[in-house]
């Protein structure tokens, strides 16, 4: 650790931190572009221009590319800095457009911003502008460049470079000619490209999916965790009332850094298309009170025996323990599994992972047997007369084999999120939330117990959590012990009894999830064989770290 | 800090009753006087005469068009942003010209919701809405026909309008072509 | 046809008078406030719907008025109580068109041999059926009030019906100063008693022996209290749009809407007869009682002549003057004076003529009668006019009472004044005996 004094506030940082990390870190405001945490130094805008104190005199350099010594006095503030500072963004907007108004980036563009502080809003130029052309060029499956507004940071370089390792683009002529292109026949077409536009402090970068859909500043952000893959990156959910426009990564240091694949990036309109709109009771859609009603008195006269469960690695962890405890008290918990029949997707070192379902080590946690051969078997014989099926879509992954399981059963009651083939088979449908609507827990493949909030409240009111809604049951069969107000209720009273996560509330997990201890991780940790990072973090991240 | 002692009504006012009949004393005049001579009232038979509006009301919107009759909006949203009403919805789509850019796909204006603030027309970085047509009467039968589409609002022949709401204009367009020295 | 049979059709025809005459005021009404207001204002006023061009100086407002009411959806609030939800606006009609059946109209007449009375129940207890029925009138404002299942609309039925019961007591302590004097409650008995004149110790004065007269106060407490009674400006905060947007009939629509309107202004109708029968002679023609219009019926005929002619010459005055202010309008306005007032006014003119005609200088032997009967009709209709306009005139010349002071002003103010009142009348009437 060295001790070192940044605008007369003396604050301690890790060793090899540099001045720019150490300031961000300790709330010093440092304006800076090309810096990216999770990406090398570059040094080139030179906006986070600090006055060192030295032995001779005092000197200007940028903090960024300035690694911290013991006893170190750093101004930021000094005349002299601001100057520094101001010039260097004096220069980076001398032939930048002032077209926010078209821009999609205005709202959350850092030169914007600065533009706004520093109030430069006429250059002073007398010679002509030097327009270097190149407006919406298409360089990508996803991605928009615009050469007139990039101000060569080289922040999306050196993520190519870095993190897919593609290596596709790259700074091509020279002077103020200089812009950032594709190589000749190459195309932007790698499984991250959507982060460059995410790291650029511009709006040189777009992504086509957003491009015009919506300004930043309707958005609303919701902390969220990628539903895609076992590795449940972090990101936020941006909506405007009730439609989602974008998922964004959200800084996890620990597991995405500041990464997402295109994948989960893009598969924001998954949750809003083709959902399962109506409760469906027989043929006729009926709401939810009277679907529910009809549903306790159809297993009342049933066996408790005769009623099998089928869970999913796609449910929370909250409606998983619903459903568990559910069949302990009213059902038999022997008739409960969640055989899962996906295929296993594409994987890579960087991120993805193959398990494409967000909560399978969930599943384990609770005690789940996520083959279930032997209910399955049973189940094949028609020793059950119904089935609750939440979240699952056996129908969906391999209708022969569904039907063949499936095919003695009287009634498949269905939970489903979207209109699938097992909706239509279903006796009754409950269409229930997306994990964007609703609030809840996921535990990834390296066993990260991870938190996601509710981002809006759907439109229809009979389309519940599934937690609550098997707790609604639970009460209409008069079972004691569901009196869950919401979700994270029932994740308080899930943590008294699972040992894992003892000592937790739902709101007291980090906002970066917390490793849980005694549950094997199935995946390797993200980024292996990947050049370790060189910026050392001034703290650790908690909570708002995304600013950086 | 001073208290200041209510007073109220005193002495003969204080028993209202001859205060109530100077009242209906003076109305009773102006009844006998408009009875006998109506002409004393200045009133305006509406839809037959109509009185000139005022130099800064604010009228209806219209949106600017460009020389080659395209819209000048570029669908920013910055009325849209700037609305306390919320009646501006705008959906944007990629212009065919590489000069423009964005231009707007669907302009409505639900004028059941708009007050007529005029924070649209200040907010705009390129003079594209303005509310200067003079009419105040909009009225119609259904919803859906006073939400006024792209089309309508530009159905006008992009003339100035001297009488009319008329903040200052940005001098030079900050985009497109025309802002190319 | 004998004697019994001809008074029990007597009566019937004058309870279907009595009872639906307050119904004849509330369009007169309406249009008086909508014009009251707008002269008062300095404007113009309705004048714009018409049928076939006549637009009745505003009159035919009330036509639309009528067909639009009716067309209006007839919404009943989720979560009201439905049958006293529908119970109140009836209720409120009904008691607004009963008290009028005591007023009598003129003096009874005897008309080839029967006696024709222009009254529909002469009651003994007379005006304590009148204060009985119309405090029955608080009811429907309160279950209007609490069963529309609205804030707005039980505040409303609360103050109104907590004003309504504080008013009625100085309402009634008025109302007893008169009886003491009149040393009555039968209503004919009290216009009767109207017709002479003052007699104060002994000595005759040159006044008519009015309620005014005798109860200057207990007119003065009256008349407030009726104010306050039927919900009128200044006393209407049961409606203050201003905190209440409309009070206890803020939930009604439609017909049941149109009733509460109507029976708001039956009750003013209502007020204007009580209060003109009680206060001001009722039927009775000052400084000449019925016997000494019996006596002179020539007279009597030239006084009717000079008057209609007085009020067709001033209507049509008015309604030519308001029709050339309106030049450029469409439609017909030019023959509308002729045809609503000059031509009244002929027409009366004509019939005395025919009169004279058929019957020379001497009258047939039903003619005093009838002509006295129609004379003093007129004096009550112009009497209740008058309230009916005064009540429209305040309305637009006060502002409303804040509800501490409305309370004020009747618990602590108009309460004593009428106890102070009674106090006096009846050290008056020790001394004269």
């Amino acid at each position: 650790m060295a001790k070192i004094t940044i605008d007369g506030k003396v604050m301690e940082v890790p060793d090899g931190t540099n001045v720019l990390e150490a300031a961000l870190s300790n709330d010093v405001k440092l304006e800076h572009f090309c810096y990216q945490r999770y990406l090398p130094v570059a040094g080139n805008c030179r906006t986070c221009m600090v006055e060192i104190e030295g032995p001779k005199g005092n000197m200007l350099t940028v903090g960024c590319n300035t690694k911290v010594a013991e006893g170190m006095v750093i101004h930021t503030l000094s005349p002299k800095a601001k100057a520094a500072q101001k010039s260097a963004i004096e220069m980076l907007l001398l032939d930048h457009p002032l077209d926010c108004p078209v821009c999609d980036k205005a709202g959350e563009c850092k030169l914007q911003n600065q533009y706004m502080e520093y109030g430069l809003y006429d250059a002073r130029r007398d010679v002509p502008r030097y327009f270097k052309g190149g407006k919406a060029e298409d360089i990508g499956e996803h991605i928009m460049l615009d050469q007139e507004r990039c101000v060569l940071c080289t922040r999306c370089i050196r993520f190519v470079d870095e993190v897919p390792k593609t290596s596709e683009l790259a700074i091509v002529n020279r002077g103020h000619e200089a812009k950032i292109d594709i190589f000749p026949g190459v195309r932007l077409d790698n499984a991250y490209s959507g982060n460059v536009t995410d790291i650029c402090p511009v709006g040189a970068l777009t992504l086509k999916e957003f491009r015009f859909k919506q300004r930043v500043w309707f958005l609303k952000k919701t902390e969220s965790v990628c539903h895609g893959c076992a590795r449940g990156c972090n990101m936020t959910v941006e909506q405007n009332k009730g439609h989602i426009y974008r998922f964004m990564p959200r800084e996890n240091p620990e597991l995405n850094k500041t990464w997402m694949c295109d994948e989960g990036r893009f598969s924001f309109d998954h949750y809003q298309t083709n959902r399962a709109a109506e409760v469906r009771v027989g043929k006729e859609n009926r709401n939810l009170a009277y679907g529910i009603d009809q549903l306790a008195k159809l297993l009342q006269d049933i066996p408790a025996d005769q009623v099998a469960g089928i869970a999913s690695p796609t449910a929370a962890l909250e409606d998983l323990y619903v459903m568990k405890k559910l069949f302990e008290k009213r059902f038999n918990p022997k008739n409960l599994a969640a055989p899962f029949w996906d295929k296993p997707g594409d994987a890579d070192n960087v991120l993805k992972v193959a398990d494409k379902t967000p909560n399978r080590q969930g599943l384990k946690l609770l005690g789940f047997d996520t083959e279930g051969k032997d209910l399955l078997a049973r189940m094949e014989k028609g020793e059950f007369k119904i089935v609750l099926m939440m979240h699952n879509n056996p129908f969906g992954h391999d209708e022969a084999l569904a039907q063949k399981v499936y095919g003695k059963v009287n009634a498949l009651i269905v939970l489903s999120v979207h209109q699938t083939k097992t909706v239509e088979k279903g006796a009754m449908v409950f269409p229930v939330r997306t994990f964007i609507e609703k609030n809840g827990t996921f535990v990834n493949a390296t066993s990260r117990l991870q938190r996601f909030r509710q981002a809006f409240e759907p439109e229809n009111p009979d389309v519940i959590e599934s937690s609550m809604w098997l707790a609604c049951l639970a009460n209409a069969l008069k079972v004691e012990g569901f009196d869950y107000v919401d979700t994270p209720s029932v994740f308080n009273a899930m943590a008294k009894e699972v040992e894992a996560l003892k000592g937790l509330t739902f709101n007291s997990i980090p906002s970066t999830g917390v490793v849980l201890a005694g549950l094997a991780s199935v995946a390797e940790e993200p980024f292996k064989g990947i050049k370790a990072q060189p910026n050392v973090l001034g703290k650790k991240c908690e909570g708002e770290c995304s600013k950086a | 800090m001073k208290v200041v002692e209510r007073t109220g009504a005193q002495g003969a006012e204080k028993f209202y009753l001859i205060a109530v009949v100077q009242g209906l004393f003076l109305t009773l005049g102006h009844v006998i006087k408009n009875l006998f001579n109506p002409k004393r009232m200045s009133v305006v038979f509406y839809p037959e005469q109509k009185k000139a509006l005022p130099p800064a009301t604010r009228g209806r919107h219209r949106l600017m068009k460009r020389e080659d009759g395209t819209p000048r909006c570029t669908a920013c949203m910055l009325c849209a942003t700037a609305c306390p009403a919320e009646c501006i919805h705008i959906k944007a789509e990629e212009s065919p010209d590489p000069n423009i850019e964005k231009r707007p796909e669907k302009f409505d204006i639900d004028m059941l919701r708009c007050v007529f603030c005029g924070f649209c027309v200040e907010a705009c970085p390129l003079d594209a809405i303005r509310m200067d047509i003079p009419d105040v009467t909009i009225a119609d039968y259904t919803r859906e026909s006073l939400v006024y589409s792209k089309e309508f609002l530009m159905n006008h022949d992009n003339k100035d309008v001297v009488t009319g709401y008329n903040p200052p204009r940005p001098v030079q367009l900050t985009h497109g072509p025309h802002a190319r020295p | 046809m004998d004697n019994q049979l001809f008074t029990l059709i007597n009566i019937a025809v004058m309870t279907v008078v009595m009872w639906i005459t307050p119904l004849q005021f509330v369009p007169f009404m309406i249009w008086l406030e909508r014009k009251g207001s707008a002269i008062i204002q300095d404007r113009i006023g309705p004048n714009r719907a018409e049928i076939l061009g006549v637009r009745l100086f505003g009159m035919i407002h009330n036509f639309a008025d009528v067909v639009k009411l009716l067309n209006k959806e007839n919404i009943t609030p989720s979560g009201s109580n439905k049958f006293y939800y529908w119970l109140a606006p009836f209720w409120s009609m009904t008691v607004s068109l009963l008290p009028l059946l005591i007023i009598p109209l003129a003096a009874p007449i005897m008309v080839g041999g029967h006696n024709i009375v222009f009254q529909a129940a002469n009651f003994d207890v007379g005006i304590l059926y009148v204060l009985s029925i119309t405090s029955m009138g608080v009811f429907a404002v309160i279950l209007a009030g609490w069963a529309s299942n609205s804030k707005f609309s039980l505040l409303g039925g609360l103050r109104s019906s907590a004003q309504m019961i504080s008013y009625e007591l100085s309402m009634g302590l008025a109302i007893v100063g008169l009886l003491m004097v009149y040393q009555t409650t039968q209503v004919s008995a009290i216009v009767e008693n109207q017709g002479a004149l003052v007699t104060a110790w002994g000595h005759a004065l040159p006044l008519p022996n009015w309620g005014i007269f005798l109860q200057p106060f207990g007119f003065i407490l009256f008349l407030v209290a009726s104010f306050a009674e039927t919900n009128r400006n200044p006393f209407d905060l049961a409606e203050g749009e201003s905190e209440l947007v409309a009070g206890y009939h803020i939930e009604y629509s439609s017909v049941k809407f149109a009733l509460f309107f109507m029976a708001e202004y039956s009750n003013m109708v209502v007020a204007a007869f009580v209060i003109s029968t009680l206060f001001l002679g009722g039927y009775q023609v000052p400084y000449a009682p019925t016997e000494v219009l019996m006596a002179h019926p020539h007279g009597v005929l030239i006084a009717l002549c000079v008057l209609v002619a007085l009020k067709g010459g001033v209507l049509g005055y008015i309604f030519q003057v308001h029709g050339e202010r309106q030049e450029g309008l469409k439609g017909v306005r030019k023959a509308e004076p002729f045809f609503f007032a000059y031509l009244g006014y002929g027409l009366a003119l004509a019939a005395i003529v025919v009169l004279f005609l058929s019957f020379g200088w001497t009258l047939p032997d039903w003619a005093p009668g009838v002509m006295a009967a129609v004379l003093q009709l007129g004096a009550l209709l112009a009497k209740v006019f008058f309230f009916c306009w005064l009540f429209v005139w305040v309305r637009w010349t006060l502002p409303r009472f804040r509800y501490d002071q409305l309370m004020r002003l009747g618990w602590k103010v108009m309460l004593p004044l009428a106890l102070v009142n009674l106090l006096v009348t009846g050290l008056v009437l020790l001394t004269q005996k």
